[in-house]
């Protein structure tokens, strides 16, 4: 057992807690940023390349690493979080204590578990994968059917587990859209004759060069895009897989067969430490992620210590993320500032009080 | 990627509570009339071979729910028909409620929906009731459908059971398709055993007795009787597609016979399959037989070694010889068609197509 004092402590990191830590580090402050998993990176760990420019999600993980230039602390199980005066303290599970005035949870998402949406197949039939199962296929160049096939048709299917209220997922998760598309385009530039259909409710491509992906899906890489909503899915006996799915322009049932269907899952909030958390009702939306997303209150926050950034807080890309890691480690750094100044004054009156 | 399995996640931690014993017990129109023998054999397992008390009531009457269905019935008249079965069920003094039609067991749950979201038509009705009969009534503390009975003994049936679902020649597991009655879990699928996308309530009768279940593209569209369709003469034609579409998507996986929890779906994968050996030419099983269809409680009872022609599988259009061969079960061929007092009925007309014995 070990105790060791920061400025701030760091819960995750993936690609906000990484970014909040090298800025938080570069103001000269004294970091402890802790990992539940045996690398850092988070969901980037997953990801194969980014949208919209292709980036390498390995290559970028690999700079923010090099950048921050500082120690990691990985496989961390947080045990108990608890403040102690104007102190945080987590104890991790070999009972480490780290104290710091400021804690910054950056613990990220987790993937909608599509096997909750039971009518699609997931986890029941083989050639059903998520655009997560897709992404680490990418990365491991194994991207077949189950049977090890090259698949001729694949679906993509949007807003699985996103505007949901059937498995009480009523939000927007963003950025599936975008993914489906990076994602497709990703497959055609490796297999050029593959037939992808993409079976949408609404296009949402509200980030900087998104409706530019989209139009070269359609216009360079051929991807069909329907405004269909799928209603089940079931295997053939050579585990094709038929999808019946409304098309809701049209405005009629219909039916088409694939090798492969890639759900495109949604972002949910992630609670595994919400628990943990001190006065927790106050922590979380009605959507399930944390912080209450306004302006004036993310100011309030600060007056305990507590600050949130990241996907943690609501869907987002990388570069959102990023973004607003960026935002808050200003706002901590502002913070800590003026606490460390605050208690130097004070200090220094008590001096002052005391030789009276 | 997740491992693969067959029961959803969401319906591992969820199940339907079904009472342990005394259940007054209501009946289904068409299925006494279609296949009396399986009525029958229900009651029997229950009573008898599990030891359940069970109480058949002569008073209750139809729950009117082909009538409701077809739009010849007020709502409102439907909720006092059934308000009046609460009634003789609380009369009799239980309080769990046996439905033996899947309509019926539907129709059940959609007016306590309706009372649970509305109490003032509860209200309603209980004022109607009074007027007409001067009944009152308890809601029952458990509704249950007959084959979610069967689902819950079906250890204790396997355990008794003389013969298994497995070919007797190749030691293989009857491929059995499971068809779930569209009312039965399809509006309200926490009533149902498994819910309505991937239901369990009879692949967990058949895994017990040793069969398999195939999960084929169709396996969830209606069996071909959906009210409108078949009882409006001028769409009968969508219940013969719906039919044939069913049989045309199970066809390539072999099955050994169709296994049902509604009397209607029972009715329809039997009869059609003759309709369409003589209008299109074309028969579904293996060698000019057709798929024999059963009820849940007719695979239960032939296993536990009842007599085919005493369950009054005679009464079935498409012949089931086929799976009495495969499970084994020795069988007097020439009682066949013999009434229940032993006098020999006529042989009915053999279709010149689907096979007959």
């Amino acid at each position: 057992m070990k105790i060791t004092d920061f400025d701030c402590i760091i819960v995750g990191a993936g690609p906000s807690g990484l970014k909040a830590a090298r800025i938080l580090k570069d103001c000269g402050h004294k970091i402890c940023l802790l990992e539940k998993e045996e690398v850092p990176g988070g969901k980037l760990n997953t990801w194969h390349e980014l949208f919209p420019h292709n980036e390498s999600a390995p290559a970028i993980l690999n700079q923010m690493i090099s950048d921050l230039e500082s120690n990691i602390i990985t496989s961390i199980k947080i045990r108990t979080i608890t403040r102690v005066a104007n102190n945080f303290s987590v104890t991790d599970q070999e009972e480490n204590e780290y104290r710091a005035p400021a804690l910054l949870i950056a613990t990220g998402f987790k993937p909608f578990d599509a096997r909750i949406k039971e009518e699609y197949g997931y986890g029941i039939y083989d050639n059903v994968i998520t655009s997560v199962d897709l992404e680490q296929m990418f990365r491991s160049n194994s991207f077949s059917t189950i049977t090890g096939k090259m698949p001729e048709k694949v679906a993509f299917i949007h807003c699985v587990g996103s505007r949901d209220i059937k498995v009480g997922s009523e939000f927007c998760s963003a950025n599936c859209c975008i993914t489906g598309i990076k994602q497709a385009i990703e497959l055609k530039k490796i297999y050029p004759s593959l037939n992808i259909t993409c079976l949408y409710m609404d296009l949402r491509l509200g980030g900087r060069l998104y409706e530019y992906c989209y139009k070269t899906a359609q216009i360079d890489y051929k991807v069909q895009f329907v405004r269909g909503r799928l209603s089940e899915t079931n295997e053939n006996p050579d585990k094709t897989i038929v999808l019946r799915y409304e098309d809701t322009l049209a405005g009629r049932p219909a039916k088409i067969t694939v090798d492969l269907v890639v759900l495109l899952v949604g972002m949910q909030p992630d609670h595994s430490i919400l628990g943990l958390l001190p006065d927790i009702d106050r922590q979380v939306g009605r959507d399930g992620f944390f912080g209450t997303g306004k302006i004036e209150n993310s100011y309030k926050n600060a007056e305990d210590g507590l600050f949130f950034a990241g996907s943690c807080t609501s869907p987002k890309s990388v570069t959102q993320s990023t973004d607003e890691a960026a935002d808050v480690a200003f706002r901590i750094n502002s913070w800590l500032n003026k606490k460390l100044k605050t208690e130097t004054t004070l200090l220094n009156d008590r001096v002052w009080i005391q030789h009276s | 990627m997740t491992k693969k399995d067959t029961i959803p996640i969401v319906w591992r931690e969820y199940q339907k509570e079904i009472a342990e014993d005394h259940y007054y017990y209501v009946r289904s129109c068409i299925r006494q009339n279609f296949f009396p023998g399986a009525e029958d054999v229900f009651i029997k397992i229950i009573s008898k071979d599990l030891g359940k008390d069970i109480y058949h009531d002569i008073e209750h009457t139809t729950c009117t729910g082909i009538g409701y269905h077809v739009d010849l019935v007020k709502m409102e008249t439907t909720m006092t028909v059934i308000a009046r079965q609460f009634a003789l069920m609380t009369e009799a003094g239980y309080k769990n409620l046996l439905v033996s039609c899947v309509t019926s067991f539907g129709l059940y749950n959609e007016i306590l929906d309706i009372w649970k979201e509305n109490p003032e038509v509860e209200d309603k009705v209980r004022e109607y009731l009074y007027k007409a009969t001067r009944k009152t009534f308890n809601i029952p503390e458990n509704l249950v459908h007959s084959s979610d009975l069967i689902y819950k003994y079906k250890d204790q049936i396997a355990a008794k059971s003389l013969y298994r679902l497995i070919n007797r020649e190749t030691g293989e597991p009857l491929r059995v398709i499971d068809h779930i009655g569209c009312h039965y879990a399809k509006m309200f699928p926490e009533k149902g055993i498994g819910g309505a996308e991937y239901p369990q309530v009879l692949t967990g009768l058949v895994k017990s007795l040793g069969g398999k279940t195939i999960d084929y593209p169709e396996r969830r569209m209606c069996c071909g009787f959906g009210f409108r369709q078949y009882f409006l003469k001028s769409a009968r034609g969508y219940s013969l597609s719906c039919g044939y579409k069913k049989f045309k998507a199970m066809e390539p996986y072999k099955p050994d016979f169709i296994i049902t929890n509604c009397p209607g779906c029972n009715f329809f994968f039997d009869r059609w399959q003759y309709v369409i050996s003589d209008m299109k030419g074309e028969t579904y099983g293996q060698d000019g037989n057709g798929i024999p269809a059963l009820t849940y409680e007719e695979v239960a009872a032939l296993c536990l070694g009842y007599d085919p022609w005493e369950l009054g599988l005679q009464m079935h259009q498409t012949a089931v010889e086929p799976v009495l061969e495969k499970l084994g079960i020795k069988y007097t061929p020439a009682d066949k068609y013999k009434g229940y007092s032993g006098m020999r009925l006529d042989k009915p007309k053999i279709p010149e197509l689907l096979k007959a014995y």
